[in-house]
């Protein structure tokens, strides 16, 4: 496995979302900050404006009661120094002009003043409002007189002081303008020092959460490539971090992990050889014992030929010359020497099944029972045994002598314990279709093996006590190594007296009609 | 019908004994000659050593021939028989213990006209040599 570049890392993501609300905080602060002084800024520019046109309406009174151009001339030049003043304008109640200023016209004559810019028609209303204009403050105030009447009747008591309530009356207004050009200039200075501020504090943000989780990430990355490694196999190197935290707790258990594996992985190697030699030591003193076995009956069938031939050339030749007992006795030789070459016939098939190439053909195996059957029938017949296979016995893709083989010493065996007393001898083959697998069967309801027995009677030389029976007991031994051979199973399904199942499997290597096609 | 030669190659004195009495009982040789080994064969055909003057070596119509001898083995003979214009008429019957497919496979390939495996059971064997014998002493007399 490679190790993949991940398409969405840790870093990326704690970079992302941890100064997310950062960025959101300083963001909604800072319009909050930057709102508040906008409107602190423009508080302060309306109470200017009011204090300004207040001052001047107090001032004015006298000159406006007398209508005195030049006192209101000289009480607007002591105003005309007040920061951003664009104009003032001093009215009479009809709305006359008694007096002005404008900043671009400076003092002017009553006679000029006809048209100052940037002035807005005043609105009567209360006594002193402000209202902004694009460009400019614009502060109206009205001027007012306190006329006091006097208390006739205590004309003459001057420790009588006026009426306290006296009559107001409005004689005039003071108009002035301020411009907003400078309190523009100190909004935008106040809004460029806000984002300023905001987007050095994410920025900041930003490069920190880099860096922490940069500290972060790496160990962690450092981990993942060990793991890769050890995905690899690779268990040789241990990851070393310089942290002290969880991840190098981490980071240790990991390697301690690896360790462990290492060790488990070398043993199981270790198995593996170990295996490895002994399934070959194995195979190879199987093989010499099927070598000595060949040669060992080969040799013992050379005697035995001649041992039968000159019993039989005494019988023929000299027989008259013998007594009732010489020839039983020579007949009695006759009888073990062919149960020896019986016995020697099949130790030599059974190391030959160990040994012969498997010759794979289409085999009917209905078509093989029968010529099985065919092979016994005197024998069966004999015994009035009644045979059932199942219909549709399949085709296997098999070595057809040794299918043969297996059938054949099956049924033969299944007969031969089929009881001297059974009234209904019966013999059934039959077969159970798997996914991988034929098991087929060969059942009989004869005497039955005592579980005890199950194990051995697939030995070399096993032969039931019980019964005395022809044969060498080999029969099962090579059925069981032919099985074994082809990656089959063998397994025996009995008890004494309920009759004996034997069941086998061959594997179903491939589909005939692959195979045939494949050739 | 003329009764035929045979040369029977056969290191077990047993069995040769027992073939020559076969093939003798059923009046299916003339002359029964035998070989202890494959040099020994060879001698007898080619007239070496003690059968230099030929006189008691006469041609067999027929070779049984044992395939695991000393000195030279069955198929070293069969080979040296069957690569001689001269013998190659000769027809040559292997004699086995073991019906091993490897063998039988490799002694025709040499040029053996038959096989016989030695069965335990004698009357299978004798009723065997017997019909080889006269099967190929006909073969070999007709003109």
């Amino acid at each position: 496995m490679k190790f993949r570049k991940p398409k969405f890392s840790l870093a990326a993501k704690f970079s992302l979302f941890v100064p997310l609300p950062i960025v959101v905080a300083s963001l909604a602060l800072s319009s909050s900050f930057i709102k508040h002084d906008l409107m602190q800024i423009k508080a302060a520019m309306v109470e200017h404006g009011k204090a300004v046109a207040r001052g001047l309406s107090y001032y004015s009174e006298y000159g406006l009661l007398v209508e005195n151009k030049a006192a209101l001339c000289g009480i607007i030049a002591r105003h005309t120094n007040e920061k951003d003043l664009l104009y003032i304008v001093i009215r009479n109640t009809s709305e006359k002009i008694l007096a002005g200023y404008s900043a671009e016209l400076g003092n002017m004559s009553i006679n000029t003043i006809t048209n100052i810019p940037h002035v807005p028609k005043p609105e009567g209303g209360s006594e002193c409002r402000v209202i902004e204009t694009d460009f400019l403050y614009d502060a109206v105030c009205d001027v007012v007189t306190t006329r006091r009447r006097r208390n006739r009747k205590n004309l003459l008591q001057f420790d009588t002081p006026f009426d306290s309530a006296g009559e107001v009356k409005k004689i005039g207004t003071v108009q002035i303008g301020l411009s907003k050009s400078s309190m523009i200039v100190s909004m935008r200075q106040v809004k460029r020092d806000a984002v300023w501020v905001t987007v050095g504090a994410i920025t900041l943000a930003i490069l920190v959460t880099i860096l922490v989780v940069g500290f972060m990430v790496r160990p962690i990355e450092k981990l993942a490539m060990a793991a890769g490694a050890v995905s690899r196999g690779d268990f040789d190197h241990p990851v070393k971090l310089s942290s002290r935290d969880e991840i190098r707790n981490l980071a240790e258990s990991f390697n301690r992990m690896m360790a462990n594996l290492k060790k488990s992985r070398d043993e199981n190697e270790q198995y593996a050889r170990e295996l490895e030699i002994k399934t070959e030591e194995l195979s190879r003193s199987n093989e010499e014992l099927n070598a000595f076995v060949y040669t060992v009956s080969h040799d013992l069938k050379a005697p035995l030929v001649s041992l039968q031939g000159f019993s039989s050339l005494l019988t023929s030749n000299y027989g008259d010359c013998l007594d009732a007992d010489g020839k039983m006795y020579v007949e009695r030789i006759q009888k073990n020497t062919e149960r020896m070459g019986t016995l020697i016939e099949d130790l030599l098939e059974l190391s030959r099944v160990g040994r012969a190439k498997r010759q794979d053909e289409p085999v009917d195996v209905s078509e093989v029972i029968s010529d099985v059957i065919d092979e016994l029938a005197p024998k069966l017949e004999k015994q009035g045994t009644r045979l059932i296979m199942k219909d549709d016995m399949p085709i296997i893709y098999c070595d057809r002598t040794r299918v043969n083989q297996i059938f054949s010493n099956l049924i033969s065996n299944a007969s031969k314990y089929i009881g001297e007393y059974n009234e209904n001898p019966t013999i059934e083959m039959g077969y159970d279709d798997g996914d991988d697998y034929y098991t087929f069967y060969v059942r009989d309801n004869g005497i039955g093996i005592d579980e005890k027995y199950h194990e051995s009677v697939f030995g070399i030389l096993q032969q039931l006590n019980e019964v005395e029976a022809e044969g060498t007991g080999m029969g099962l031994a090579i059925v069981k190594r032919i099985v074994d051979n082809f990656g089959g199973k063998i397994w025996i399904d009995s008890a004494s007296g309920k009759g004996t199942t034997m069941y086998f499997t061959l594997p179903k290597t491939a589909n005939i009609h692959d195979r045939e096609e494949a050739e | 019908m003329k009764l035929i030669d045979i040369l029977l190659v056969e290191d077990n004195p047993d069995h040769a004994m027992l073939i020559k009495k076969v093939l003798e009982n059923h009046r299916v040789a003339n002359k029964v000659y035998v070989a202890e080994n494959g040099a020994e064969a060879l001698d007898y055909m080619y007239h070496r050593g003690k059968y230099g003057n030929g006189s008691d070596a006469p041609r067999p119509g027929l070779v049984l021939l044992d395939i695991k001898l000393p000195k030279i083995d069955g198929f070293a003979v069969l080979k040296q028989l069957k690569s001689d214009p001269e013998h190659r008429s000769i027809p040559v019957v292997m004699l086995t213990t073991s019906d091993r497919d490897e063998e039988i496979a490799k002694g025709y390939a040499e040029g053996a006209n038959s096989y016989v495996t030695k069965p335990v059971k004698f009357d299978e064997f004798a009723e065997k040599i017997k019909s080889i014998g006269l099967y190929w002493g006909l073969i070999s007399s007709l003109p």
